[in-house]
């Protein structure tokens, strides 16, 4: 079966070339046969006990797969791996979870929201079985990098004609590089909360405070925003039976955070 | 014997002759029924002279009639009567019937042609589908039965209750153990034959046209990965020699290679990705029914879930 993962991970990528419409829709046919096989076997196989390089290289198998050029199989991957992790979660070794846990990560900044979606829910399998302090580690870590990651002011730049397009092209790949750990971190925060359904363990309101600064647009962009008032939303309807409990867990700056970004403006004061 | 057998093998064949009626579907599947009890009684009750003819002159004929004239729709019937003629019979025994079917599949089946002229004729041979997907089932019955499982030979055994009064268990228990190393060797010889003899000609044609005849190559390959392996597993004759004739080496290399392959046109490499595609369905179904162990992992791992959900909700209250 291992070896035949790649070739299942493939098949959902058409091939090149020009063909008749009716070869099209013969290969869209064997694609979607193809999706359901990675689903089955995503779901239903099971690696046993003692066969720990099986399940290493049906994980390195989900490495390769994740920086492929077509965004179908990206998804296909974080879909499997958020089975496969969940089905395995007790066996896989400190390496093993590591593994899964960078994958998941690579994957949250991906620009096809498809597939960043599909890594937010791998997370938020695995940051579910995690002990409560790795979980409050790892909030700290990523509010931390996504307070650092905010979108500055733009600042008028001296334009020095031989250093002018050196200096754009640098700020460009800068501004690439922030906007992809933005997001990282963002959808990271946004799946430690979306975890949390129905409680408030000490890390949620460090998470939602932090969030809540990218949500506005000179901070973040359009894909951020959404995602998180999405999660602040997903979070406040999701708590809304025990608010008054749940509400002691909050400072008043953050739940003040925390208004600001599911509250609808008044037209009064 | 002989001539009983002969005369109900007869009538099978009036019976699959049988023109389009209300009572047809009853007697095709009574030919197959009599053929099966009548090869299950031949091949039991014949003598070791006996069985090298039995094939030949009576079994043989039979079964080609019935499965050219048989219905694809009621060839299950066929595919039953084998497997229940042959069950728990040395590998020996129905040999002649293993080399037939593959001489059969080798023969009908449509194989994929690089050359202009070679592809129009091909197109000829892919409308015999109907008898291509007949003898591809009849094939995987006989496999099935090469499956190594331990009561191989099983029916030429005497039943154990016969040894008390037959005052023969250190003859006994000696035959047997006799009885289950030829078994293995036989068990082996057949599964080199099948290796060398059909694989090149299933692997030649996972491009086939029509879907039916690519879901029974589909099972053949996998059968044969999942029977092989798991004789290999038991044996101790084969212990040295499991590379060379372990066929799933060649079967993996050639499915992973269909994509990257410039040898097929695009329709044809869409119909082998789909071949592809029903192997991997089959083993995974297989991995799921058959695999005890992971039932029991899932078992614990569903315990251990619950055990720290448990703990979870108490530290949360």
């Amino acid at each position: 079966m291992i070896p035949l993962l790649p070739l299942a991970f493939e098949s959902l990528q058409p091939m090149e070339g020009e063909v008749s419409v009716e070869n099209r829709g013969l290969e869209a046919e064997l694609v979607k046969g193809y999706r359901y096989n990675v689903a089955d076997v995503s779901t239903n196989c099971i690696v046993t006990y003692g066969a720990a390089e099986d399940m290493t290289r049906v994980l390195g198998i989900l490495n390769t797969m994740k920086s492929h050029d077509w965004w179908q199989i990206r998804q296909a991957t974080a879909h499997y791996l958020r089975c496969f992790q969940g089905s395995h979660k007790f066996i896989l070794s400190c390496e093993q979870e590591e593994l899964c846990m960078d994958i998941a990560v690579s994957l949250l900044s991906d620009d096809r929201r498809e597939v960043s979606s599909a890594a937010m829910s791998v997370l938020t399998g695995i940051l579910a079985v995690l002990p409560e302090g790795s979980v409050a580690e790892l909030v700290s870590k990523y509010v931390d990098i996504a307070n650092k990651s905010l979108k500055k002011k733009k600042r008028k730049m001296d334009k020095a004609p031989g250093m002018t397009q050196e200096k754009l092209e640098n700020a460009s790949s800068k501004e690439k590089e922030r906007a992809v750990r933005q997001q990282t971190a963002v959808f990271f925060l946004c799946a430690v909360v979306m975890g949390r359904p129905y409680d408030v363990p000490s890390y949620v309101p460090e998470a939602l405070a932090a969030l809540s600064k990218h949500s506005f647009e000179q901070r973040a962009n359009l894909g951020v925003r959404e995602v998180v008032k999405m999660c602040c939303s997903e979070f406040k309807r999701t708590h809304t039976d025990n608010w008054t409990s749940h509400k002691e867990q909050f400072t008043q700056t953050q739940l003040d955070a925390l208004e600001d970004v599911v509250s609808t403006p008044h037209y009064y004061a | 014997m002989e001539t009983c057998a002969g005369y109900l093998l007869k009538h099978c064949g009036e019976l699959v002759s049988a023109p389009p009626n209300e009572d047809q579907r009853n007697q095709l599947v009574a030919c197959a029924e009599i053929f099966g009890g009548a090869c299950r009684a031949l091949l039991k009750y014949s003598t070791a002279l006996e069985q090298s003819s039995i094939w030949d002159t009576l079994l043989l004929p039979c079964l080609d009639d019935a499965a050219q004239k048989m219905p694809t729709a009621f060839i299950n019937a066929l595919f039953d009567a084998i497997r229940y003629g042959i069950h728990h019979f040395p590998p020996r025994l129905f040999h002649p019937l293993l080399k037939w079917c593959v001489a059969k599949v080798q023969s009908t089946l449509w194989q994929h042609k690089t050359k202009q002229e070679d592809v129009d004729e091909s197109s000829k041979l892919a409308d015999r589908f109907a008898s291509q997907s007949k003898y591809l089932l009849l094939v995987q019955a006989i496999l099935i039965e090469l499956d190594a499982d331990d009561d191989v030979g099983a029916a030429c055994l005497s039943p154990w209750y016969t040894g008390i009064l037959l005052n023969a268990d250190r003859g006994n228990s000696m035959r047997s153990e006799r009885l289950d190393e030829s078994d293995e060797a036989e068990i082996g010889q057949s599964w080199q034959y099948v290796s060398k003899t059909l694989i090149p000609y299933l692997l030649n044609a996972i491009g086939h046209p029509y879907e039916t005849c690519r879901d029974r190559i589909a099972s053949l390959l996998f059968r044969m990965c999942y029977c092989h392996k798991k004789f290999l597993k038991k044996s101790t004759l084969y212990e040295s020699d499991r590379e060379v004739i372990d066929p799933g080496g060649a079967i993996l290399q050639k499915l992973t290679s269909i994509r990257s392959s410039d040898e097929y046109m695009f329709k044809e490499k869409i119909q082998a990705l789909d071949s592809a595609r029903k192997f991997i369905s089959k083993l995974f179904g297989n991995a799921v029914a058959l695999d005890v162990v992971s039932a029991i992992t899932r078992t614990y791992i569903f315990y251990s879930m619950l055990f720290s959900l448990g703990r979870r909700k108490t530290r949360v209250l």
